[in-house]
């Protein structure tokens, strides 16, 4: 068996060098307590979140009809001048819309959302007729309640829509 | 072992008002008294400054210095008050690549909306609790990308291709 040959000696640490640095336990003397039971403690807290969460529904419809007409109105101001600002308020408009609606109970209007930013993302050029579908499904969701994949004909339309951007995903063309 | 939110200050940084109002409620269920906001990023470094949170939640898209800039921003080991503060990113983006920019702003948790109530307690607990060393690299300071690894890495992007970066 060949002896083991010694490591070589270690070079000074530089300032170039990674470095691991130790950080301060602040946060864990000053809120963590070692008494009760965690899971206890953690669903009691979920629960109480959960429930202010919920008294705030009242507002969920209101707050899902103003992401709608806001991006409605982005819609309109990219068709009536496309260029880099409306396309990107327009972008902002469904990328909100993507962050929205699945905390507001309106998943499906999420996903059409996520859908449409991935088409203005991906495409310098997006076909005019498939982002107007996207725009006025959400509108049609909103308006008529379709939440979640209960609602068949909004679950049908949103896998469309996601279809239909991928396919254009797959084409060439300026990106 | 419990986290006593009553004794954490938080920071919510997001543009959108109903996401605010939904963040604040979750963390005041949690028992947090003191929940500072803001609606774009240069007023959210603003507070960050005067409040002295104690844990920031954090969108990507914002007005004025998105969530990434100003997560760099307040990991400046030189000119921040707090560079080792917590920082919890949450955004509709859930791409892969993303996930690994904000990793290499120096985000510690990253949550996709719509996010739960439950989802949040575990990243905040997971700071509270475990909290990550530091790695400070030439163009890098902030949590160590790896969350059990202890030796140094080699030099550069510290998340870039790193399984661990992504939960």
């Amino acid at each position: 068996m060949t002896p083991r040959r010694p490591d070589p000696p270690k070079a000074p640490r530089t300032e170039a060098e990674p470095e691991i640095v130790p950080v301060p336990d602040t946060l864990r003397r000053k809120a963590l307590v070692l008494r009760g039971s965690l899971e206890d403690a953690m669903a009691e807290a979920v629960g109480r979140a959960e429930s202010a969460v919920e008294r705030l529904s009242v507002d969920f419809e209101r707050w899902m009809g103003e992401s709608a007409a806001r991006l409605a109105a982005a819609h309109a101001a990219y068709r009536s001048s496309p260029g880099p600002d409306a396309r990107a308020a327009l972008f902002k408009a469904a990328h909100d819309l993507r962050g929205r609606a699945g905390m507001l109970g309106y998943p499906l209007a999420g996903r059409i959302g996520a859908s449409l930013a991935r088409l203005l993302g991906d495409r310098s050029e997006p076909p005019a007729d498939l982002v107007a579908q996207h725009v006025d499904a959400v509108r049609a969701m909103v308006r008529q309640g379709a939440k979640d994949a209960s609602d068949p004909v909004g679950s049908a339309l949103a896998a469309e829509l996601e279809r239909a951007v991928d396919a254009v995903a797959r084409r060439p063309g300026p990106r | 072992m419990q986290v006593e939110f009553q004794r954490l200050r938080f920071l919510v940084v997001e543009d959108d008002e109903p996401m605010r109002r939904i963040l604040r409620a979750m963390l005041e269920g949690f028992g947090s008294r003191d929940v500072f906001e803001a609606a774009d990023g240069a007023a959210g470094l603003e507070a960050f400054t005067a409040q002295h949170p104690d844990i920031v939640v954090i969108d990507w898209e914002l007005p004025l210095l998105d969530g990434v800039e100003a997560t760099r921003r307040m990991r400046d080991p030189d000119k921040s008050p707090n560079p080792f503060v917590p920082i919890i990113m949450v955004t509709g983006y859930a791409e892969r690549r993303r996930v690994l920019a904000a990793r290499n702003a120096g985000v510690n948790e990253f949550l996709v909306k719509p996010i739960s109530a439950q989802a949040l307690y575990e990243r905040i607990l997971t700071i509270v609790a475990r909290p990550r060393p530091f790695l400070k690299t030439r163009t890098y300071f902030g949590p160590h990308p790896r969350r059990n690894a202890d030796p140094v890495p080699a030099e550069g992007a510290p998340a870039a291709g790193d399984r661990d970066t992504v939960r």
